[in-house]
């Protein structure tokens, strides 16, 4: 009973999200609803894994652990925000260009850092890898699609180079494509599993 | 039913076609579920790194990605929870215990379930620890604020990532190149392969990202799946060849 509840609830979810999709002027009211239902359980979960990360972080401090430092700032940081949601509101300007000062700038700063490090991985990728087809293609197209979004052959105004380069331009998006497929592919058959009873991610 | 569009209905032939390979695959390998079964490097690298961490007494750190239930929930999302079922039950008892670092609510829950699941299995409840598996952060940056800490944890000896990663997962990969930490990783998102490519990553691609249970042969179903999705690719390209041929001449 323990075991097999869970497994009939995910099933039967997923067989009624299957059909509201299906037959969905029949029933869209209700597959909203069921979603809703969802949107819940997952703020509840939220709820649960933020408690924990909370307890995680106070333990850390209470027996000094190494690097408690950081989970002091964590949990002050999360004081604050969680103090100042709540007085002034989660909606409130002034709350949210507070949180917006702190929080852009660290993620801006990031974002950085990551292309000055993809630079250097891009370099690096011939070492790591060796030479073989997939890093010599992955070298010239960056090489190329580098001259192309500077501009220069655009600049020759000749219109077999501006076809050329606009078919050149799709190929990226076929290879994700291919990509985005084999993807598809792999979700349908997982959630096979899951409506089989066979996947059961949300257990042990 | 009449509203479907040719798209639907070649969706749902589609569906119904991957549904019919796994019953026939599940039913006709049941003695034999792993034989002749194709491997993902990805994944035959992880279950090596697996046992190399455990012999050397380091500690195994595994990402399961940043999104489940925000920016477009998908099923991909909780892709990397057979590989922690698989790693759990085989480093319960290992001198390090496995970490896992999630960016999503929901998905931190499930691994918590997960992990605790599989002590109780062992019957050794009392050594589960809820810090196995943590909450690192509720947006991409956040959790990868939360991952860098763990990569760079002096006891690592390795490090897995399987879920939804973007880009700046570099960051991390990056890391781990200069701590000399081995990396192997999966991903569905484009960006996240990208990193991963560039990073020191043994990779899994496209829909090999779902087959770790088949891959690690913990799961009989996985192993079908994993011969139906080739199929299914199989028939997809020739379909896709055909219809360019036809589109060509003319005919569609």
């Amino acid at each position: 009973m323990k075991k097999g509840l869970p497994i009939a609830v995910a099933i039967l979810s997923g067989l009624f999200v299957l059909a509201g999709l299906i037959f969905q002027p029949y029933l869209g009211p209700y597959l909203g609803l069921v979603l809703n239902w969802a949107v819940i359980v997952g703020s509840m979960a939220l709820l649960v894994a933020i408690a924990s990360l909370i307890i995680y972080h106070a333990r850390s401090i209470l027996t000094a652990r190494k690097g408690f430092i950081f989970s002091i700032v964590i949990l002050a940081s999360f004081g604050l925000s969680l103090v100042g949601g709540l007085w002034l509101g989660v909606d409130n300007p002034a709350y949210l260009k507070w949180v917006g000062a702190i929080q852009r700038p660290l993620e801006v700063s990031l974002l950085g850092l990551v292309a000055l490090i993809m630079t250097s991985a891009a370099v690096q990728v011939f070492r790591n890898r060796g030479w073989s087809p997939l890093t010599v293609s992955f070298g010239l197209s960056a090489i190329f699609f580098l001259l192309i979004a500077l501009g220069l052959l655009q600049t020759l105004e000749v219109p077999q180079i501006a076809t050329v380069i606009g078919y050149i331009r799709q190929l990226p998006l076929v290879g994700a494509r291919g990509l985005l497929i084999g993807v598809a592919i792999g979700a349908v058959m997982m959630a096979i599993r899951v409506l089989l009873g066979s996947e059961r991610p949300y257990s042990d | 039913m009449s509203s479907l569009g040719m798209a639907d209905k070649v969706a749902i032939a589609l569906v119904l076609l991957a549904l019919a390979g796994q019953l026939f695959f599940q039913s006709a390998r049941r003695r034999a579920p792993y034989s002749k079964l194709r491997k993902v490097n990805a994944y035959q690298s992880a279950d090596l790194l697996i046992s190399a961490v455990a012999e050397k007494g380091r500690r195994l750190v595994l990402g399961i990605g940043n999104n489940l239930t925000d920016q477009g929930a998908s099923l991909s999302g909780v892709a990397g929870l057979p590989l922690l079922k698989a790693i759990s039950r085989r480093s319960l008892f290992n001198d390090q215990k496995l970490q896992t670092v999630s960016g999503d609510g929901v998905l931190a829950c499930l691994s918590q379930m997960v992990t605790h699941g599989a002590y109780q299995n062992a019957v050794a409840v009392e050594l589960f620890q809820p810090g196995e598996a943590v909450l690192a952060g509720t947006t991409r940056f956040a959790s990868l604020a939360g991952l860098l800490p763990e990569v760079n944890h002096r006891a690592n000896g390795g490090v897995i990532l399987s879920g939804q990663f973007e880009g700046e997962t570099l960051l991390a990969l990056d890391l781990a190149a200069r701590k000399n930490i081995l990396v192997a990783g999966s991903t569905a998102s484009l960006g996240g392969q990208a990193a991963f490519l560039a990073g020191v990553c043994n990779l899994a691609l496209g829909e090999d990202y779902y087959a770790p249970a088949a891959s690690l042969e913990t799961d009989p179903a996985a192993a079908a799946s994993l011969r139906a999705q080739d199929l299914l690719r199989i028939i997809i390209a020739i379909a896709l060849l055909v219809g360019a041929g036809l589109t060509i001449a003319g005919v569609l």
